[in-house]
């Protein structure tokens, strides 16, 4: 992955795809970046040029043949096949409306967890912690949908019944006495949360077990033996949004001392 | 430095010429519960704006369906006009329309996009120097745009003399008039340009005062155009600066 440089809205970075040697015309273009094609009428010849343009100010970078412009931002706008944690806010007959901190409030059908029929379903409470998925046909005139169903085609994950509490989606269990909570963080940093790399999770999963769960909305809940832990694993995760690799890890061992005496 | 006689008459009062405009500081992300504000300062005038956006509208009936609308909230506070006497709504509605031309509305359909200003301090080209932090504010919101839209205030005095970036004093000069322009500043070389060789992307205009000829509107619109790119170069250092903070803590590099 390399970073090329900053771009602002309007910006034609058609000139820096071609630096690189690729052809503008050929490139996937990810968020952030527009294509236009203007026709160039030199006289009797026409041809017509695809120019690129950025739509967001941030970093131009490229991944394999993608470009995208990498920003971080507070606000998620849905995207169908996203995973997302939302809050159960209500219950409108077949549905849960479910807040998942986009512009709307998303839909989730009572009957959409694996296993479930309309006699026996879970009963959720307004305030209920959700894992699940995104799945829209249309987003720009529907109010984005959700289920707790895992996408049919794919047998790496394996369908449990969802009064097991074993499933890949389904309600998380938010309690004191288990220590476990759940905090709001920029999108930009949930995407860095969910790389399996990710150096402030694996610093503190050295020392402390906890299971942990993130949605690409910027909602991250942890559980931990002890809600000390999982105080202390909230303030790492957010304060790492502002440190460099070398001070996360300062500061994460700081942490930890207080605790493990 | 030393002035000739000559160019001492065309120093203003601070002893800027007449088209060098005041100095530009900024601010990013400071405000937490908003999605993107900029604190915005040009010479002693300093404006504060905060995006909230998009989020669905409080009345249903409010929200377009296939594109956001673009809504303005100056704090009522905050006194906006040279002198006072302007309409803050029509200032809201002139800056929602300039914004709204360059944001790609049509990505947040059913939505709202909410920009909330505070005037901290004043001291002339209050509206413009409005737009740009609400511009700012929308680039740290991630908010799509086709290109940024940036406000420029001249002043006419009586003499026909047009100043760029005024002050309060300078605005509020017995028989001078002050118009606010608000050109796009897109770099691509596809933009439309004018048939007598001008490169103006104009998309919104007003005037306090009395504006009389032509020739003088469009002089200002050429003024406008070339300090647009100045303000513009600052933004894009401002937001290097947050940018170039964020891929070191923030982004990995896998």
């Amino acid at each position: 992955m390399t970073n090329i440089q900053t771009v602002l809205p309007g910006d034609d970075v058609t000139s820096q795809i071609k630096q690189l040697g690729k052809d503008p015309s050929n490139v996937k273009l990810g968020r952030g970046l527009s294509f236009s094609t203007k026709k160039e009428n030199d006289g009797e010849t026409s041809s017509s040029e695809v120019h690129v343009s950025a739509t967001r100010a941030g970093m131009l970078t490229s991944r394999g043949n993608t470009y995208f412009i990498q920003s971080n931002s507070k606000r998620y706008i849905p995207t169908s096949g996203d995973r997302v944690l939302g809050i159960v806010e209500e219950r409108m007959g077949e549905y849960y409306k479910v807040n998942v901190f986009g512009p709307h409030t998303a839909l989730l059908h009572t009957l959409a967890f694996e296993g479930a029929t309309k006699r026996n379903k879970p009963n959720l409470q307004p305030g209920s912690l959700v894992y699940c998925r995104l799945i829209s046909k249309d987003l720009n005139v529907l109010d984005p949908e959700l289920t707790c169903k895992v996408e049919s085609g794919i047998s790496s994950l394996g369908r449990k019944d969802w009064m097991t509490d074993e499933g890949m989606y389904g309600e998380l269990k938010c309690s004191d006495v288990t220590g476990s909570t759940c905090i709001r963080v920029s999108i930009g940093l949930a995407r860095e949360l969910l790389n399996p790399n990710n150096l402030v999770l694996r610093e503190l999963g050295s020392t402390i077990p906890f299971e942990i769960a993130i949605g690409v909305n910027g909602f991250v809940w942890v559980n931990s033996h002890a809600p000390i832990h999982t105080i202390l694993i909230c303030n790492a995760i957010q304060n790492s949004e502002v440190l460099t690799p070398e001070q996360t890890r300062g500061m994460v061992k700081t942490l930890l001392k207080t605790i493990t005496k | 430095m030393a002035a000739t006689g000559e160019t001492k008459m065309h120093q203003r009062p601070d002893g800027r010429t007449y088209a060098t405009l005041r100095p530009l500081s900024s601010s990013l992300s400071m405000l937490t519960r908003a999605d993107g504000s900029a604190k915005f300062s040009c010479g002693q005038t300093s404006i504060l704006a905060a995006v909230f956006g998009p989020i669905a509208p409080r009345i249903e009936s409010h929200a377009h369906m296939s594109r956001a609308k673009i809504s303005v909230v100056i704090s009522k506070r905050s006194c906006l006009t040279h002198n006072n006497t302007g309409n803050v709504q029509e200032m809201e509605f002139f800056i929602a329309n300039a914004l709204s031309a360059c944001i790609m509305t049509e990505q947040y359909p059913r939505t709202i996009i909410e920009v909330v200003v505070e005037v901290l301090k004043g001291d002339g080209s209050i509206l413009a120097t409005t737009v740009n932090a609400s511009v700012l504010a929308l680039m740290d919101a991630g908010i799509m745009m086709r290109s940024l839209p940036i406000a420029t205030t001249c002043v006419i005095s009586n003499n026909s003399i047009i100043k760029l970036d005024p002050t309060a004093d300078e605005e509020l000069e017995d028989g001078s008039a002050s118009v606010v322009l608000v050109t796009e500043s897109n770099i691509n070389a596809a933009a439309p340009m004018i048939k007598d060789g001008g490169n103006a992307n104009l998309i919104g205009s007003t005037t306090f005062g009395l504006c009389t000829t032509p020739e003088k509107f469009l002089a200002c619109v050429e003024a406008a155009s070339r300090a647009s790119s100045a303000v513009v170069a600052f933004m894009r250092l401002a937001l290097e600066q947050k940018l170039e903070r964020e891929s070191v803590t923030l982004w990995s590099d896998s």
